[in-house]
């Protein structure tokens, strides 16, 4: 069963006991680090973001119920995969399920080889967007070592403006321009202004400026 | 203008009522004749003193005049050819005093080729006999009120007509009070069976004598006694005056004399009861049947509202089962839920220990508490549809001695997925010992559920952010009661509606049928408690059921 993806957390938050025992158990057998809680609270209250796993939630519990745990996570933009199991083939749960980014939606019972399936595509999922994450956050370290003049030339540059223009806008002169732009492309690891453009929309430069 | 013949005829007649004046004026009491046709053809004075009209106004009228129970003139007379001797006993209980302080002798006359009746009226105010019959008829009243005082309170029915006969036995000092009731083998053979009976000291009791069970009354030859008791008329006197086709049967039980009354329900002729004599000849007076007839009727009465309660209690009994399927019903995709959670754990399990046994190393650590876990949950599984079924079970509606205690934390379990579904929290704070109560268990677990349901839905609509919560309790609210408070944190009941809550179909919730409260409170009155709503509680509604415990000797 073992495969090539090191990330092996599971997080499993169902509260029925037996349910959680036995997907545990399901899960442990087939080689994956498993985290169980019987509420969204309880996970809420040991998740680390930073980890790159999956979750395994049930729809229906008291307190916070599975979907209501999915739209907090989206709200703060935390991707954890989520795979929901449920008793009820609620059409449309599952839909609202679906459409807030769920994997998928498994009905109990389920078999064992789906659920693994889920989960191993669910972990590679949260594997790229943790890499993605990581190339985000690296761009929006890089973005902060500039200048605030380089920045300046930066969203000048990203917005299409030719050196000649962003020296009059900024009042300097055009060999002035060039120099920040040079430093900036460098500090910014960007070999040409379409890479550039490309970076600032990943990490959301624009909306980082405004 | 008159034909000389009939004139003739007239002076005849006239003569011939002169001729029976004067021989009834040698009766001692007041005594009349009456033709076939119910006029009255002679009298003596002491007829008209004792009605107080001239003798001469009276001839010629309906015998009626004189007696109201001659109004059917063609029957007694028809009686009367037919025995030749009739004896109608004063009615004690008429207003008419002619008719409850007189008795009438009549008896056949033919003289000279014409039938008339010779009737004599008996006052018997002053009669000794009477003082001993109205004593008799006291001493029987006074068990009817006994009994019916009995048979208000509800209580074991064969016990309470055991106490009866035996009251009544003493009472009237005879031999045996049995009472039989009539049924149908087919649509047309009615058949009597004894079913109480009660034998003074020394007397052989009949109660197991076959002959007396599906007896053909007809064909043993009692046509006579049917048709008179049909009739609601007794049938009493002195066996060896009976026909010979009576006797036999009635000898065969040393009975001397008997006295029997029909009981009634409503119009139906539902059976008799009667009263043998085995020691020796014994008079039937008036009073003494007419008390008898009392009785009959009130237990005539009695088993009518025994019927009428038996048929409101199956119907009740019908409306609870099936308003727990309907509730079952709701609750559906619910209990699909809820057996499908130990499924899905079962499966989980199974494939676990497939796993396991597929792995390089076996792990038997593991592969066991794959296999338990898989039982536990199949255990759990059976025991929710157990529970389900039992819920929705019908007709037992058997009394036992019941744990309320438990039967509150069976019913939270049992409403539990629903609970979790909403998101109500049911806390029970049922503590300590409860003295026992004798209560249908799946019918007091159904008003539990009910209320516990209608504080789930009631919660249904509080705004955000508001307790979510029901809380059990319950404690003994006196030595005789046990209660139970049911509290959600609702929005609570509107005062508007208190007043109807418990009306059948009034409900507050669109897709309600609005049985349930009312079907409650009808279980808890059929218990002999009571449920009531308090909508003055500061937040949410109360509901409090109470039902009454056993004491202590009840026990035994």
């Amino acid at each position: 069963m073992t495969n090539s993806t090191e990330a092996r957390l599971v997080y499993v938050v169902d509260d029925d006991r037996a349910v959680r025992d036995s997907m545990l158990m399901m899960l442990k057998t087939a080689g994956y680090e498993v985290k169980a809680f019987a509420s969204a609270n309880e996970f809420l209250s040991e998740w680390i973001p930073e980890e790159i796993a999956c979750l395994i939630l049930d729809v229906r519990m008291p307190g916070k119920s599975g979907l209501e745990l999915q739209d907090m996570l989206n709200e703060h933009q935390h991707s954890v995969p989520v795979i929901f199991v449920s008793g009820h083939g609620d059409v449309p749960v599952s839909v609202r399920a679906i459409k807030g980014g769920a994997l998928d939606f498994l009905e109990k019972p389920f078999a064992r080889e789906t659920l693994l399936e889920r989960v191993e595509q669910a972990l590679v999922i949260a594997k790229q967007q943790r890499t993605r994450q990581q190339g985000r956050q690296e761009l929006i370290e890089r973005f902060a070592s500039l200048t605030p003049r380089e920045r300046e030339v930066l969203e000048h540059v990203v917005a299409g403006r030719q050196n000649k223009e962003i020296a009059r806008l900024l009042k300097i002169s055009y060999r002035t321009v060039e120099l920040h732009r040079t430093r900036m492309m460098e500090k910014m690891s960007a070999r040409s202004l379409p890479e550039l453009v490309a970076m600032a929309v990943r990490c959301g430069i624009h909306e980082i400026t405004a | 203008m008159t034909d000389l013949t009939d004139r003739h005829a007239e002076v005849n007649a006239q003569e011939a009522t002169e001729s029976l004046c004067a021989i009834l004026e040698m009766c001692e009491c007041p005594a009349f004749c009456v033709d076939a046709d119910g006029r009255i053809v002679g009298a003596n004075l002491k007829v008209s003193e004792e009605l107080g009209r001239e003798r001469e106004k009276l001839l010629g009228r309906h015998a009626r005049n004189i007696d109201p129970r001659l109004a059917d003139w063609p029957r007694f007379f028809a009686e009367l050819q037919a025995s030749s001797h009739m004896h109608l006993e004063p009615v004690f209980e008429g207003t008419d005093p002619r008719v409850s302080s007189r008795a009438i002798h009549a008896r056949l006359w033919q003289p000279d080729g014409r039938v008339l009746a010779v009737l004599a009226l008996k006052d018997v105010r002053n009669d000794q006999s009477r003082q001993a019959a109205m004593e008799s008829r006291d001493a029987i009243l006074q068990t009817v009120s006994r009994a019916a005082t009995r048979y208000l309170a509800d209580e074991d029915w064969d016990d309470s007509c055991n106490q009866l006969l035996k009251d009544l036995g003493e009472s009237t000092g005879v031999s045996r009070v049995y009472i039989f009731e009539a049924h149908f083998e087919d649509e047309n053979r009615l058949l009597f069976s004894q079913r109480y009976e009660w034998v003074a000291p020394g007397i052989t009791p009949e109660i197991d004598n076959p002959e007396l069970q599906n007896l053909n009354m007809q064909e043993a030859g009692y046509g006579r006694w049917l048709d008179l008791l049909s009739r609601g008329q007794l049938v009493a006197g002195q066996v060896r005056d009976f026909p010979a086709s009576e006797r036999e049967l009635l000898q065969s039980q040393s009975i001397v004399s008997i006295a029997v009354v029909p009981i009634f329900t409503g119009n139906k002729w539902w059976g008799m009861m009667g009263f043998d004599e085995c020691t020796g000849p014994r008079e039937w007076g008036v009073a003494e049947t007419e008390a008898l007839r009392t009785v009959a009727g009130l237990f005539g009465l009695a088993t009518e509202r025994r019927e009428v309660a038996r048929l409101a209690r199956v119907k009740r009994d019908t409306m609870a089962h099936e308003a727990r399927l309907v509730a079952m019903g709701e609750m559906a995709s619910g209990v699909a839920h809820e057996i499908n959670q130990p499924l899905s754990a079962i499966s989980n399990y199974c494939e676990s220990g497939l796993a396991a046994l597929h792995a390089e190393n076996l792990n038997t650590e593991l592969f066991e508490r794959a296999l338990r876990g898989a039982a536990a949950q199949a255990h759990r599984a059976g025991e929710i549809i157990r529970r389900l079924r039992e819920f929705v079970r019908k007709g037992d509606t058997t009394r036992s001695l019941v744990d309320l205690n438990e039967l509150v934390s069976e019913t939270i379990e049992l409403v539990d997925f629903d609970a979790r579904a909403r998101n109500v929290v049911i806390v029970n704070e049922c503590q300590g010992e409860l003295p026992q109560v004798n209560v249908c268990r799946i019918q007091i677990q159904q008003v539990l559920f009910n209320l516990l349901r209608n504080g789930m839905e009631a919660i249904e609509e509080n705004e955000e952010g508001r307790e979510r919560r029901i809380a059990v309790s319950s404690q003994p609210s006196n030595s005789a009661l046990v209660q139970i408070d049911i509290v959600d944190s609702g929005p609570g009941i509107d005062p508007r509606q208190a007043a109807w809550i418990f009306e059948p179909f009034e409900s507050s919730k669109p897709e309600g049928m609005g049985l349930g409260l009312s079907i409650s409170r009808s279980i808890m009155e059929a218990h002999g408690g009571a449920l009531d709503a308090d909508p003055s509680h500061e937040r949410g509604a109360r509901f409090r059921i109470t039902i009454p415990c056993l004491v202590d000797d009840e026990l035994h």
